[in-house]
């Protein structure tokens, strides 16, 4: 059985997500498969998926580079494919376990953000479909634009290792709003 | 009191009276008031004693520009009087001050003041004898020196960062900048409009006859949906690509603006003359601010120097107010006040042509001297000239020359997204401004692709009355201020160029003027004409000193913002503390640095470490760094990388990894498997792995190797299982893979299934014992952890922490990159020539290994031991130094008491003569005790390393 940092007896099981003038959602455990290295984007290519431009989001894949792409979405027979396909196919970047993936949203979305993230992410300046890889919560991370659940927001992946981190410092960014 | 009736004191609510006290004396004021404001409004004046002569001192520019208005706050030194409001209990205190503001036991410096001209320091802190700065004057002025004190025990605040983004941003609020800034917005373009004041407005909010224009451009401003207006916001410097730090309280904005119109106005000049820094003498625009923001009455007997209309405008505004206004004295030969003149003629105003060559009073004006007469008054109201305020036009690359014709000083801008706008680019009238601030804002409207238009310039029909050059002489007696910050005076600038300082920067740094809180805000144009008069020049070849950010001092707290140490957390975090782990900080990691009571560290951790000696133990090692390095020529890759052979590894061993720089220094080590053909895991250290794997891709970017690194520190937990019964566990482990002694021998590495997770097994370990590694990816850690925890009952498997590991691997000599190694340390100093390859053509550091091995071995690390009691302090412990002839030749690396071996142990760097087998060498303790011990190798548990291949 997984076991990722919010589950039950996973590391940051003590932390509560905020949600209050900005909402947190968890979605580490939602599938993703990455891959990385020479042969990536013709192997992905030859599964029938376009591929967008680097740092876009489109058809589920979210390109961070050349030969890095993150499909994401379920992707268990993609991954049973590529395991079965013959080099080159790139390699696996294990995006599924060395990223954690946040949603942000809400009421103070901006405000907090702007306290967080070094890049303008307004609508006029941060596009759908566009992806930032940058700093957020003091943290590398990889930023787009992201309705979840029907709620406009933003998609974070950062080190899953400072999933508390991250969660803690939100609400800190977050306190100054909720205090009025 | 001396308030006046409303509309004066645009900025107070008289419903709501506050108390606060200072001095120790309780005064009210009223909201919005600030602390100099509401001090005036019951007659305090002085606020202050001088920084060098303690002469007493009061509010000049009511803009937070001298030192004067410095206050001290219980939490908070050197507070702006004039601009820190009020709130009720709030304590203020004077600064500078011996004993109190009142009765300044030092004020008897002011008569002293011929005894310490500029450039006394240097000369008279030399002596008399050798150490007598170290001794005497030092401590003296360590005692006198600084302003207000620093509370210590102040408590907590919060302080807050944010970025924000325009495509324009005004600085001033003032007429040029709203009128730029509505123009801008109301042409679509996203404008934030940052102004210091409290409100908008800037000088329209205190200069006579500008309500309508006021109204009216904070009527347009509100109907304005794309503009965002901060108030009470310093804009504290330009920096490369219009990024401007905006200050608001204990916020700091990062801002990034596509366009910037600086619209940061003008600064009024005092005049000189003998003792120009009494209580009660101060600008026109301070008078103005004091009525018509804080409704107070600031005197009652007035007389004007106006060289300017304003200096008039002032005159008319105080008669309002019900002030006497005794005279108005225009120093410009033949100067006429025109219209306004004749206003205050009509009043029954006398206007004098002439000068003022002095004041007189103790604590407060009492008097002026005109003309060689003596005018009663108790306040002095100047109106003498201004200048731009350059600090940021300067910054960002503009150039400021001197018009002889105007005397005032004017901007060049180079060639960038920035525009000035209003007085700042030495304009004054309304029209004048506005007209200014339009084109300021269609040329930023332009370059943002927005809609705009060309706007014609309108003539100034003040600008040529704006400014006089007046003729500045020494006063016999002195006392004649130049910067009231360093109480520097006519006579030591004069005095400064007889010394044969010419340069500004050069005066400055002797004299000090302008170094003070104000930075030469009044005093640069002064100086410059002194300075200019004296080496004969003009004050255009004078020029003023650099203008470096910040505009305005600003606290460490603003710049550091939320304190955020970095926090990683293994995937076993919450299973540790279940176990009772004492959890410490290693790095950004929180590893367990041993499980148990915390009272009984030192037995606990003992008692770990037995239990590897002699039983099972299990470590938490998921902060190990770890690489993928995948592809063809992962292989040849890793053989540049490291001083190893990797390209032949079989698949399915493991190999040391020893990393050098090109300076043939150890930065790193780990180990490599081969996982596949074209498949390595690598470990790195944990604190070196990020550095490590940037390394990799630097190098792999120069190489254009087929391969590609992945560091998956956090995707892959890990687990050491080590101890004499080690294998007992993973054989007892629902595993596919074969841990038997004949089927998986030491230094091999297995990919497999445990429990259903899928592992890489290694046979490697830290302990020197029989160890196994077992690496999952994260998420599954908590299961094959609770499988490994449930196989090892049967032997009683025990966790251990940091803090075990760290002796258990000193007791078997291996190295702590980073704490055994620095910066020079080179595998031969480290004995690890076994770990470098002579048959490899290259990799990164070899050519500096085998020059510095040719130039002999400096020192070398090697193992020593003491059999002094547990506690004992007789024993050099880490940091301390090697000696050789009582010359330090090396320190001690690491220092442990072992409980397996019962004895002290240690690594330490001896001289490379000393490093064989049995050397003594001597070593000082912490103590001073210097104590002898023979040297040894490093393994001080099991040499032959027979155990962990068992």
């Amino acid at each position: 059985m997984k076991t990722f940092p919010l589950s039950p007896g996973g590391a940051a099981d003590n932390v509560t997500l905020i949600d209050d003038v900005i909402t947190l959602t968890d979605l580490t455990p939602l599938p993703r498969f990455g891959l990385k290295g020479r042969g990536s984007a013709a192997w992905l290519q030859t599964q029938g998926r376009p591929l967008p431009q680097i740092n876009q989001i489109a058809n589920g894949v979210l390109r961070l580079g050349r030969e890095d792409l993150v499909v994401v979405e379920a992707a268990d027979d993609l991954r049973a494919k590529w395991h079965a396909a013959p080099s080159p196919k790139g390699y696996n970047a294990w995006r599924e376990e060395t990223w954690a993936w946040m949603h942000l949203s809400g009421q103070h979305l901006g405000d907090v953000l702007a306290k967080i993230c070094p890049v303008d992410l307004s609508p006029a300046a941060f596009k759908d479909n566009q992806i930032a890889q940058t700093r957020v919560g003091y943290l590398e991370a990889i930023i787009w634009r992201h309705t979840h659940e029907g709620r406009e927001g933003f998609s974070v992946f950062f080190d899953i290792a400072a999933t508390a981190f991250f969660a803690n410092a939100v609400t800190t960014a977050a306190r100054e709003f909720s205090e009025g | 009191m001396t308030r006046l009736p409303a509309p004066w004191g645009s900025r107070i609510n008289r419903d709501k009276p506050v108390s606060f006290r200072f001095e120790g004396t309780k005064f009210t004021g009223f909201e919005g008031d600030v602390i100099a404001s509401s001090l005036a409004a019951n007659d305090q004046w002085m606020l202050s004693r001088s920084f060098k002569y303690h002469r007493p001192r009061g509010l000049m520019s009511m803009a937070g520009s001298e030192a004067d208005t410095l206050v001290q706050l219980p939490s908070d030194p050197n507070v702006q009087a004039d601009r820190h409001q009020i709130s009720e209990g709030l304590q203020v205190t004077a600064q500078n001050v011996n004993g109190s503001l009142a009765n300044d036991r030092d004020a008897f410096m002011d008569k002293l003041g011929r005894f310490m001209p500029v450039g006394f320091y240097y000369r008279t802190f030399m002596g008399p004898t050798r150490n007598a700065w170290l001794k005497f004057w030092e401590p003296l002025i360590r005692k006198k020196a600084g302003l207000g004190v620093l509370n210590t025990d102040a408590t907590h605040q919060d302080y807050e960062k944010a970025n924000l983004f325009c495509d324009l941003l005004v600085v001033g609020g003032g007429a040029a900048g709203l009128t730029a800034a509505i123009e801008a917005a109301e042409a679509g373009a996203d404008v934030i409009l940052a102004e210091m004041e409290p409100d908008i407005g800037g000088a329209l909010t205190y200069r006579r006859d500008s309500s309508d224009l006021l109204d009216d451009l904070r009527t347009r401003a509100t109907a304005c949906p794309t503009l965002r207006i901060m108030t009470d916001t310093l804009v504290n410097g330009w920096y490369e690509d219009n990024w401007l730090p905006l200050i608001r309280g204990n916020k700091l904005f990062k801002t990034r603006a596509v366009e910037v119109i600086l619209a940061t106005g003008a600064i009024e000049q005092p005049a000189v003359f003998r003792n120009n820094d009494l209580p009660g003498i101060m600008l026109g625009s301070a008078a103005q601010r004091l009525m018509r923001h804080y409704g107070v009455k600031p005197g009652n007997r007035a007389v004007v120097l106006a060289a300017n209309p304003d200096g008039y405008r002032v005159a008319l505004d105080l008669l309002d107010a019900g002030v006497e206004v005794a005279a108005v004295v225009d120093p410009r030969a033949g100067g006429s006040g025109g219209d306004l003149a004749d206003a205050l003629r009509r009043k029954g105003v006398k206007i004098l042509t002439g000068d003022i060559t002095g004041a007189q009073g103790k604590k407060h004006l009492q008097s002026v001297t005109v003309n060689g007469q003596n005018i009663p008054c108790d306040l002095l109201v100047m109106s003498v000239g201004s200048v731009p305020m350059w600090q940021l036009p300067c910054q960002a690359g503009a150039k400021l020359s001197y018009d002889q014709d105007h005397a005032r000083f004017s901007l060049t801008l180079p060639d960038a997204p920035l525009h000035i706008a209003g007085s700042v680019n030495g304009l004054s009238s309304h029209d004048a401004v506005t007209t200014d601030a339009t084109r300021a804002a269609h040329q930023a409207l332009a370059r943002l692709d927005l809609p705009h238009r060309d706007i014609a310039r309108v003539e100034d029909t003040e600008a040529a009355f704006a400014n006089f050059e007046p003729t500045i002489t020494a006063h016999p007696k002195g006392k004649d201020f130049i910067d009231r910050d360093e109480d520097i005076q006519v006579k030591d600038l004069q005095n400064a160029t007889k010394e044969g300082y010419r340069e500004l920067e050069l005066i400055k740094r002797f004299t000090t003027v302008g170094m003070g809180p104000s930075q030469g805000r009044h005093s640069a144009l002064a100086t410059a004409r002194i300075v200019a008069k004296a080496t004969d020049r003009s004050i255009a070849e004078t020029g003023v000193t650099t203008a470096r950010p910040p505009f305005a001092p600003e606290t460490l707290g603003v710049l550091s913002g939320h304190h955020h140490p970095a926090e990683r957390r293994t995937a076993l975090h919450q299973e540790h503390l279940r176990l009772g782990a004492d959890m410490r900080p290693v790095g950004a990691w929180w590893r367990p640095y041993f499980y148990g009571d915390k009272t009984n560290a030192r037995r606990l951790i003992d008692e770990e470490v037995q239990a590897v000696r002699e039983n099972a133990g299990v470590l938490d090692v998921s902060t190990l760094g770890g690489l993928e390095v995948r592809g063809p020529d992962a292989g040849e890759f890793l053989n540049r990388i490291y001083t190893m052979a990797y390209k032949k590894q079989p698949v399915g061993r493991c190999r040391y990894c020893l990393m050098t720089n090109e300076m043939g220094t150890v930065i790193d080590d780990g180990v490599a498997l081969r996982l596949a053909d074209d498949l390595y895991y690598v470990t790195a250290t944990t604190g070196a792995v990020a550095r490590v794997y940037a390394d990799m891709l630097f190098w792999n970017a120069q190489w254009q190797l087929d391969v590609d690194v992945l560091n998956v520190t956090s995707a892959f937990s890990g687990f050491n299982i080590t101890g004499p019964n080690a294998r007992q566990v993973v054989e007892a482990l629902n595993s596919n893979i074969d841990f038997s002694r004949e089927g998986f021998a030491y230094l091999e590495g297995r990919e497999g299934q445990v429990a259903g997770v899928p592992v890489r097994a290694m046979r490697i370990g830290f302990t020197g014992e029989l160890s196994y590694e077992l690496h999952c990816p994260s998420s599954h850690a908590l299961t094959l952890w609770q499988a490994i925890m449930e196989a090892g009952k049967s032997v009683n498997l025990r966790p251990y922490g940091l803090e075990a590991s760290r002796i258990l691997r000193l007791e078997k000599g291996h190295i702590l990159i980073g704490q055994d190694t620095d910066a020079l340390t080179s595998p031969d100093e480290l004995g690890f020539g076994w770990a470098v390859s002579k048959t490899k053509p290259f990799f990164i550091g070899k050519r500096a290994i085998e020059m510095r091995r040719n130039k002999g071995l400096p020192r070398k690390l090697v193992g020593l031991s003491f059999d002094a009691p547990r506690d004992s302090q007789d024993v050099p412990q880490e940091s301390c130094l090697v000696l050789r002839d009582n010359v330090p030749v090396g320190h001690v690396t690491s220092s442990l008491w072992s409980p397996t071996l019962n004895k002290h142990i240690a690594l330490a760097y001896v001289h490379g003569d000393d490093s064989d087998i049995g050397t003594q060498v001597t070593l000082k303790c912490r103590n001073g005790k210097l104590l002898n011990a023979p040297v040894e190798g490093h393994a001080f548990f099991d040499p032959d390393n027979k155990r962990q291949e068992v």
